[in-house]
């Protein structure tokens, strides 16, 4: 082939390129599924065919060279395959990926509303900081109202996430287990209270206030035991379901894992009772609350 | 005295083009992972559609556009550079150096109206996978226009031909990464 010919042959399968580009653009505006998967990712097949082969020369050059790219091909195909499975799926048989089944479920993040969500995380983080904080040193938190919490401590809430967390991680103590109330009851020999602390207190706090240091990053944030208005909303059946099935049985947040294989009916029942006692109104629990160091 | 590199050819392959082969091998595993990544993630967030239809097709297109014709230009490089025409080559690598400062130029104005309205890679998942793809995809087109500059200065005096084959060979693979990103970031909507 002379050099001009060769010239021409480069500039054909550049056109045959933009053309194909052309079709590519075209193909979603019909608004067919199949028909934009096939002109977007089957002709970006044959676009870097075109290109590997006439551009690259690899039709002309050595096997070996072939092989080793063969090669980068498929160790890309088996760390696909490898890990599609566990990231494509949100459940699997000993697990499920509730971050990733909640974000599916619910509007993707806009500019708009992205600024409002970042600093009411920022202001619920700091909050939460500061109420675990008085949770462990002093207690009387136990009375004060969330948002009262959330809005005097908003003006200084532009801490990074980090910081809060550190500031929300909660500072060993076993008072307030000791403080609460036995109630084996239904399940006699099952320490509701050491259940509590190894179960939920990561997400709804050791106090029960539903600013654990993994809540404190939840988006709502994990429910509130402290709080009359929680209990005024629900009877213990329907907080029964949402521990045994999960916060989605009961229309609330998918978060909330279910625990029915973890705990039998009798063991749930004395988790709802024990719960109770973290209720800063209402009949003998108060004084329980109250006396909470 | 040439290095030698330049003078030895290993299985018949000239060692620079062996070299460059490796590096495009290494690529395909670079990209194809965090490619493949996307893609499982994608596939697994269908909600990543409704955030994915911001992206500029038309910006895309145009980009896409620009790198197949400075692929062109590369090709043509390398074809004056087999015929010793090392003036003519220097003036192809010229042009497609312009494609690669094109394609930077546009990329930085899509960035900037997308930043600016909010469009940050913290914002979800399907924006920290198309800055994190896009902006190592642009890192290797500086990267290729800038080593041209080095390579057509020596191919304007007729120096270390063989280059331009070389720098061709790994231009039409920054090309091909992006033929399959254009279609997974501003295509699927």
């Amino acid at each position: 082939m002379s050099a001009e010919s060769h010239s021409r042959h480069y500039i054909k399968i550049w056109a045959i390129l933009v053309v194909l580009l052309v079709i590519s653009v075209i193909g979603p505006m019909f608004g067919h599924k199949w028909l934009t998967l096939i002109t977007a990712f089957g002709i970006a097949c044959v676009k870097a065919y075109l290109v590997a082969k006439h551009f690259m020369h690899l039709d002309i050059e050595k096997a070996m060279i072939r092989w080793v790219l063969i090669t980068s091909v498929v160790l890309m195909g088996l760390f696909y395959a490898g890990t599609a499975p566990d990231v494509m799926e949100h459940t699997g048989l000993h697990w499920t990926n509730d971050a990733a089944i909640y974000a599916s479920e619910n509007p993707v993040h806009e500019p708009g509303d992205h600024h409002a969500a970042g600093a009411g995380e920022g202001e619920a983080g700091h909050a939460a900081g500061e109420h675990g904080g008085d949770a462990h040193g002093g207690g009387d938190a136990h009375g004060a109202p969330a948002g009262a919490e959330v809005a005097s401590t908003a003006e200084a809430g532009s801490e990074q996430g980090g910081e809060t967390e550190e500031a929300a991680a909660p500072a060993p103590d076993g008072e307030v287990a000791e403080a609460a109330p036995a109630t084996a009851g239904a399940a006699p020999g099952f320490d509701a209270a050491a259940a509590f602390q190894s179960s939920c207190s990561t997400c709804h706090g050791e106090a029960g206030d539903g600013n654990g240091p993994v809540g404190a990053a939840l988006n709502p944030k994990p429910a509130n035991f402290t709080d009359p208005a929680f209990w005024e909303a629900r009877d213990d059946a329907m907080v029964h379901k949402a521990i045994k099935e999960g916060g989605a049985a009961v229309g609330k947040s998918p978060m909330m894992a279910p625990w029915g294989s973890t705990y039998d009916d009798a063991q749930i029942d004395a988790i709802v009772a024990y719960l109770h006692h973290f209720n800063t109104a209402g009949g003998a629990t108060t004084e329980a609350a109250g006396e909470t160091p | 005295m040439k290095p030698i590199a330049t003078t030895r050819s290993a299985s018949s392959i000239p060692t620079g083009r062996l070299a460059i082969w490796w590096v495009l091998a290494s690529e395909v595993v670079i990209f194809g992972g965090l490619l493949g990544s996307y893609i499982m993630h994608r596939l697994g967030h269908p909600e990543w559609g409704e955030t994915a239809a911001h992206t500029n097709t038309w910006i895309g297109a145009f980009n896409t556009l620009v790198l197949l014709t400075s692929s062109l230009m590369a090709v043509l490089a390398h074809d004056a550079a087999e015929q010793g025409d090392g003036k003519k080559a220097a003036r192809f690598i010229g042009m497609t150096m312009l494609g690669g400062i094109t394609f930077a130029c546009v990329k930085s104005f899509e960035w900037y109206t997308e930043i600016s309205h909010g469009f940050t890679i913290t914002l979800n998942g399907f924006w920290s996978f198309y800055y994190t793809a896009a902006g190592l995809h642009a890192l290797h087109v500086i990267a290729g226009t800038i080593i041209m500059g080095f390579i057509a200065f020596d191919a304007n005096r007729g120096r270390e031909l063989q280059r331009v084959e070389l720098i061709g060979i790994y231009w039409h693979f920054v090309d091909i990464v992006w033929i399959f990103l254009f279609p997974l970031l501003y295509i699927a909507k």
